[in-house]
């Protein structure tokens, strides 16, 4: 695999993350994800024939609970918490519920 | 009262002696903080009010003679990417700078519980991001033994804190190396425990599949009280093991040697020479003890920090989406949704953060995704499996924690790439999900400064109370080995 990525890239990139990116910043973000690749890319000759992949250290499974089973004492404090405590820091509300633009824009 | 260099038994003995009170106690470090971390800046938030009102508390008790509780009294900083409730928490970003956290974390809780007080909130690389404390939002934190040098990172103002005795122990949280590599270059004790071992409930993510919280302190006995408080699972996070979990029994040969492994990929040229001869002085402590020290091969080191560096980007991109301007935090409002979010985020985030989501969107990315990322979670296998191997012939690894003392402020911002070489002797513990220990061994001359050095020792998966105990160990035979 080449590690070389171009501009168009990185803008794609950038627009995949929600960040913007000012075209001034195109060149160095090429040069230090092209580093920071081309050194990941040692990976490539590891030999991972057969070898499962691991994503976590310890065994997890889904974890369920009976329905009406009662919640921990845990889980029940966070039930309690006043929701001011949490809508307040919205940076636009109304009444109960946090305020932002309309995901789809109206057809002109 | 209180002078330096004293530790929780000593604190809970004054206590219990009545040689002073909790909220003598509390003044004395507020005096402490208030004369010392101008010059080193460990400290993001300090809680007066609210430390000065646990320490009335305790005393109540105290006069009360209710039970005295595991860390009674026991003044703590906690890194700033751990809830306390209704305290700023701004994970060293600008991003959060107004952020109230609504709960305490379940570490927070659980210290709370056991008595001890919480000094305030430290600083550190954004979202844990650096080794160095540079990357942080709101400035840098200086090494206590000089300030012109970094204190390492990301946990840097905890590990900072502690050195200077500006608490009696910290949190941080550990990814790659952020609580062993920070507490290495200040000269303290830091632990990572193994990953389940400990909630990260409360905790702000960074990369989920490695994130592990471990305490600072001045001495490994307090390491292990503090510890034992954090240890446990918790309905809130399910990737943490039932406290009782038992460690894969060591290897008892007919002898009963204790063993201990020198991965020889940890000695290489990398290693700072003044290193190399300051970790032959700590090994022959080791061999004074009776233990068997020899050389062992981990063959995977070298892809470990590559396999570390496609892991994280891609979890911390997947982590971070969250932070899009209309829940809480920084927002920079537009015209538009996704001129917000670009607006937000562009604003709010610092360069290393932006870059390593930008790297994990583009690992995780169609077309890459199998060549990057499941290639480093299937080299991620291996090199559990080479830990493995390396267990089933001897109980203990060692290591110097870093390659190099503490580096000079600015002197790796430059270039990303030299920064992450920095965690090269600890991230490939935390790939592997094992609990690791720095543990201080006096100083070593390095750009003709006299620099804290520290030991890192591993031990097998959920064994850290015998990690502890060697680590005890070493630390006492260390005092009567003089060695600086």
């Amino acid at each position: 695999m080449s590690n070389k990525i171009n501009k168009d890239e990185v803008r794609r990139i950038a627009r995949l993350s929600n960040i913007g990116l000012d075209e001034s910043e195109v060149d160095k973000l090429q040069s230090e994800m092209e580093s920071i690749l081309d050194y990941v890319g040692v990976l490539e000759k590891v030999n991972t024939a057969n070898v499962e992949p691991t994503s976590y250290t310890v065994h997890l499974e889904n974890i369920v609970r009976e329905d009406g089973e009662e919640l921990g004492p845990a889980k029940k404090d966070l039930q309690n918490i006043d929701q001011s405590k949490f809508l307040d820091q919205a940076p636009e509300k109304r009444e109960d519920f946090f305020k932002t633009h309309s995901v789809f824009a109206s057809k002109k | 009262m209180l002078d330096e260099k004293y530790t929780i038994e000593d604190l809970h003995e004054g206590l219990k002696s009545k040689k002073f009170s909790a909220v003598e106690v509390v003044e004395n470090f507020l005096k402490r903080i208030e004369e010392k971390d101008k010059d080193i800046f460990s400290y993001l938030l300090v809680d007066k009010e609210g430390a000065l009102a646990q320490a009335r508390e305790t005393d109540k008790r105290l006069s009360q003679n209710l039970d005295f509780r595991e860390l009674e009294g026991v003044v703590m900083a906690i890194k700033d990417n751990i809830l306390v409730k209704d305290l700023r928490c701004t994970a060293g970003s600008k991003i959060l700078e107004n952020f109230i956290a609504p709960y305490d974390a379940t570490v927070i809780r659980k210290l709370k519980d056991a008595g001890a007080i919480i000094l305030g909130k430290t600083n550190l690389d954004e979202f844990a991001m650096g080794s160095s404390t540079e990357n942080s939002a709101f400035g840098l934190t200086h090494n206590p033994y000089d300030f012109d040098r970094v204190p390492g990172g990301s946990s840097g103002g905890s590990a900072a804190a502690t050195a200077s005795f500006q608490c009696l122990g910290a949190l941080g949280s550990d990814t790659g190396g952020s609580i062993r590599q920070p507490a290495s270059f200040c000269g303290v004790v830091g632990l990572r425990p193994t990953y389940g071992r400990v909630s990260r409930f409360g905790a702000i993510a960074m990369a989920s599949s490695l994130d592990q919280i471990g305490p600072f302190a001045n001495s490994v006995f307090d390491a292990r009280k503090i510890f034992n408080v954090l240890s446990g699972q918790d309905e809130l996070d399910s990737t943490t093991v039932p406290k009782n979990i038992k460690p894969e029994a060591r290897k008892k040969d007919k002898d009963e040697t204790l063993k201990i492994g020198l991965p020889k990929e940890y000695f290489s040229d990398n290693l700072h020479p003044q290193m190399r001869q300051k970790m032959n002085k700590a090994i022959e402590i080791f061999t004074k003890m009776g233990a068997e020290v020899k050389e062992i091969s981990l063959p995977t080191t070298d892809v470990s920090l590559a396999t570390y560096y496609i892991l994280v980007p891609a979890e911390v991109s997947a982590n971070l989406a969250r932070y899009d301007g209309v829940k809480y935090g920084y927002c920079q409002k537009s015209e538009n949704l996704i001129e917000n979010y670009l607006k937000t985020r562009k604003d709010g985030f610092g360069k290393e953060v932006r870059r390593r989501i930008f790297l994990g969107t583009y690992v995780l990315s169609a077309g890459y995704y199998d060549a990057y990322y499941l290639k480093a979670q299937k080299v991620r296998t291996k090199i559990i499996e080479d830990f493995k191997h390396a267990f089933s012939e001897v109980d203990f690894l060692l290591m110097p924690t870093t390659p190099t003392p503490a580096f000079k402020i600015g002197e790796m911002t430059k270039d990303p790439l030299s920064m992450y070489l920095a965690d090269i002797f600890t991230v490939p513990t935390s790939v592997a999900g094992l609990p690791a220990i720095s543990v201080p061994f006096g100083k070593v001359d390095y750009e003709n400064k006299s620099l804290p050095f520290g030991v890192q020792i591993i031990s097998r998966w959920f064994d850290e109370n015998s990690l502890l105990d060697l680590a005890e160990k070493f630390e006492q035979l260390s005092k009567i080995h003089p060695h600086t």
